[in-house]
């Protein structure tokens, strides 16, 4: 439910009770004050009444009184004076319906004879006017009801607005270091509170991710040098003819283990590049990329006896042509390395679609986790297991697809695209 | 990848371990004069020691000023500026040979596999880019191709010996006959050649052959069988077996 629904149920929930309380207790009040007086109008009657009886002694019924006003009779004898109050309808003839009364009767005693007396008064202006009173009372009520609402709808809708924004932009907010938080103007100032709060926590995000990626690559470029000043020192050392062997066998294993590392920070920067989304496209002969590197691989897949079947047509993929290649590198070299003697591979090439399938053994995993990081079918292997990644990557980065599956020995790679 | 320049004209080996450049214009032999551009001191002391052991006359520079310095002073055949120097690119030291119209031959190298430093580098005139790290052995054969290249005589040939390469047709011949190499056959000729009397770790042949991206394909079996092949063809035609395995560290052009 909406901020401004709940509010103004809440209000409600207030108003409705206190404006219901107090129209009744108006009403009340007022009906009270009136017959309060209309009460008193009658008694001052009785005493007037009361003193003619006992000057008088005889009651002179009626005169000047408008109907139904009064009613004397006379009673036998003395009796106890009691006197009482009470509402009454009648027929007026005048009006010609019938309206309300407030009676007061009242026994008195003369010298000589006693009298009952009932006084009526009209309460009819007193009602119309108590009614309408109740009417404007309902009018008001409804009046505010609506308007609170009208105002709430509207009013609030423009002063919410800025609150609005800053949510609608901080949905469309991704805290890659690209982008900031831009300031929403508002003059009401909680939300200006929350702006500033926002657009300083954004600048923030942006700035430590870009810091982390940043430390990233630099990290990665430092190791560059060590590595090559190691490699050199390496190299330097299998000069010497005069090293025994078994120490040149602990200079090669140093090698070795070096241009692993070596690849592994490449691999890495990479990986790193592509998080950082830093590669232009342009439209890329899929194809002539796959046919160079298969000719470049000629030799590897010679060596297997592997029969190679292809079928390329001539598609063009929007995407950076570097990553293309290295993509289509490592999906390729994978192929053959995973391979097994006289094995097969079957490539097809066509408009949105490039399927790898080779021959091989068991994956040796959930297919799916291939693709992480470091991740090897055959841990064993020298391989760092991040060619997979990195291709998922690329295919990431140029919104593609890459899946893989395995169906009786063969391995099958589908890149979407 | 590896791309090899197209043709390469040729020099002489006069004596082994030394390199000499014949240029027609003087007439006489001199000894190849290089500079290199580093500022990493352990790196520059190992390039230089590789490189003087190859019988260039290796000159260094730490940062851009002495560079400039040397670089003002000296006529060199070849120059190796690392990008990534304190005190002002090495892009810009590339500016500079050019504007004074230096006839050296120049190759980039640098930390950042950047292809926008690469291609600005290329653009401004550099001959050639390599990557930290690299095999020192594939240095020296990109300053010889280089050297090659530049050296526009009609002299194409490389002659060791028995052997002569006929770099332009990329023909090899022993005691001149010719000897039918593969490609691949004919660049690791060359490497070794280019390289001769030093150890080329497995690695550092797979990666100039096959580029490193395909190195992980290339076993010590695969590797193995390309240079015996080429060890038999070439003395099948009575070509001494220069090539020697050096146990655990590689193999060895060995011309002695």
């Amino acid at each position: 439910m909406k901020l401004q629904t709940k509010a103004t149920l809440y209000y409600l929930l207030f108003v409705l009770p206190v404006l219901a309380a107090g129209g009744i207790a108006l009403y009340m009040l007022l009906t009270r004050e009136i017959r309060d007086t209309v009460d008193e109008l009658l008694w001052k009657e009785k005493l007037k009444i009361e003193e003619q009886v006992q000057d008088d002694d005889t009651l002179d019924a009626q005169h000047g009184r408008i109907e139904n006003e009064l009613e004397i009779t006379k009673l036998p004898g003395k009796t106890k004076p009691v006197y009482f109050f009470s509402d009454t309808m009648l027929f007026d003839h005048e009006e010609e319906e019938v309206i309300p009364y407030r009676v007061l009767t009242f026994t008195s005693n003369g010298d000589m004879a006693a009298y009952r007396v009932t006084l009526r008064q009209s309460t009819m202006e007193a009602d119309d006017l108590i009614e309408n009173i109740a009417l404007v009372i309902v009018v008001i009520f409804l009046l505010l009801l609506t308007g609170f609402i009208l105002i709430n709808f509207f009013v609030t809708r423009r002063l919410w607005r800025p609150f609005n924004t800053m949510l609608a932009s901080l949905r469309e907010y991704h805290p890659d270091g690209k982008q900031q938080l831009k300031p929403v103007k508002s003059n009401t100032y909680e939300f200006e509170k929350l702006d500033a709060a926002l657009v300083e926590m954004s600048a923030k995000i942006s700035n430590d991710f870009r810091s982390l990626k940043e430390f990233t690559q630099d990290a990665s470029h430092e190791i560059q040098t060590p590595l090559a000043i190691i490699r050199s020192k390496l190299e330097l050392l299998l000069q010497d003819n005069r090293l025994p062997k078994e120490t040149l066998e602990l200079a090669v294993a140093c090698n070795d283990a070096c241009l692993r590392l070596s690849k592994l920070n490449k691999a890495l920067l990479l990986l790193t590049k592509l998080e950082n989304n830093e590669f232009q496209s342009e439209a890329v002969a899929l194809d002539e990329i796959i046919a160079a590197q298969l000719d470049h691989l000629q030799e590897f897949i010679q060596e297997k006896d592997i029969d190679l079947q292809y079928r390329l047509e001539p598609v063009k993929a929007q995407c950076n042509r570097m990553l293309a290649d290295i993509m289509i590198t490592n999906l390729l070299g994978n192929a053959i390395r995973h391979n097994v003697q006289n094995g097969t591979i079957a490539i097809d090439l066509r408009e949105g679609e490039l399927i790898i399938k080779n021959s091989g053994n068991e994956p040796g995993m959930e297919p799916s986790l291939l693709f992480e990081r470091f991740r090897k079918s055959d841990p064993s292997s020298s391989s760092l297991g991040l060619g997979l990644s990195i291709v998922k990557k690329i295919a990431e980065v140029h919104r593609m697809k890459i899946e893989y599956t395995v169906e009786d020995k063969q391995h099958i790679f589908k890149l979407t695209f | 990848m590896v791309k090899k320049a197209g043709s390469d004209p040729g020099f002489f080996y006069s004596m082994p371990g030394h390199f000499r450049l014949y240029s027609e214009s003087f007439s006489i032999f001199k000894p190849v004069k290089l500079l290199v551009i580093e500022d990493q001191k352990d790196l520059l002391a190992s390039i230089t020691q590789y490189l003087g052991g190859e019988g260039y006359i290796c000159e260094s520079a730490a940062d851009y000023d002495k560079a400039l310095e040397k670089i003002d002073l000296y006529n060199y055949d070849c120059i190796l500026v690392d990008i990534t120097l304190p005190g002002g690119t090495g892009l810009q030291l590339v500016r500079e040979l050019k504007s004074k119209r230096s006839q050296a031959g120049i190759i980039i190298i640098s930390a950042r596999n950047s292809l926008d430093d690469k291609l600005t580098g290329l653009e401004l005139g550099a001959d050639d880019y390599l990557t930290k790290p690299f095999h020192l052995s594939e240095l020296n054969a990109r300053i010889r191709a280089l050297l090659r290249r530049k050296n526009f005589d009609s002299h194409n040939e490389i002659l060791l010996n028995e052997i002569k390469i006929a770099t332009d047709s990329r023909k090899v011949f022993v005691h001149g006959a010719e000897v039918q190499l593969t490609g691949k056959e004919y660049q690791l000729l060359l490497y070794f050649i280019s390289n001769k009397g030093k150890v080329l770790t497995k690695a550092a042949i797979a990666e100039h052959l096959w580029g490193d991206d395909s190195d992980q394909l290339a076993t010590y079996d695969f590797i193995y069988a390309h240079i015996k092949n080429l060890r038999k063809k070439l003395v099948e035609k009575g070509c001494r077996d220069y090539i020697q395995t050096v146990y655990g560290a590689g193999y060895i052009f060995d011309p002695l």
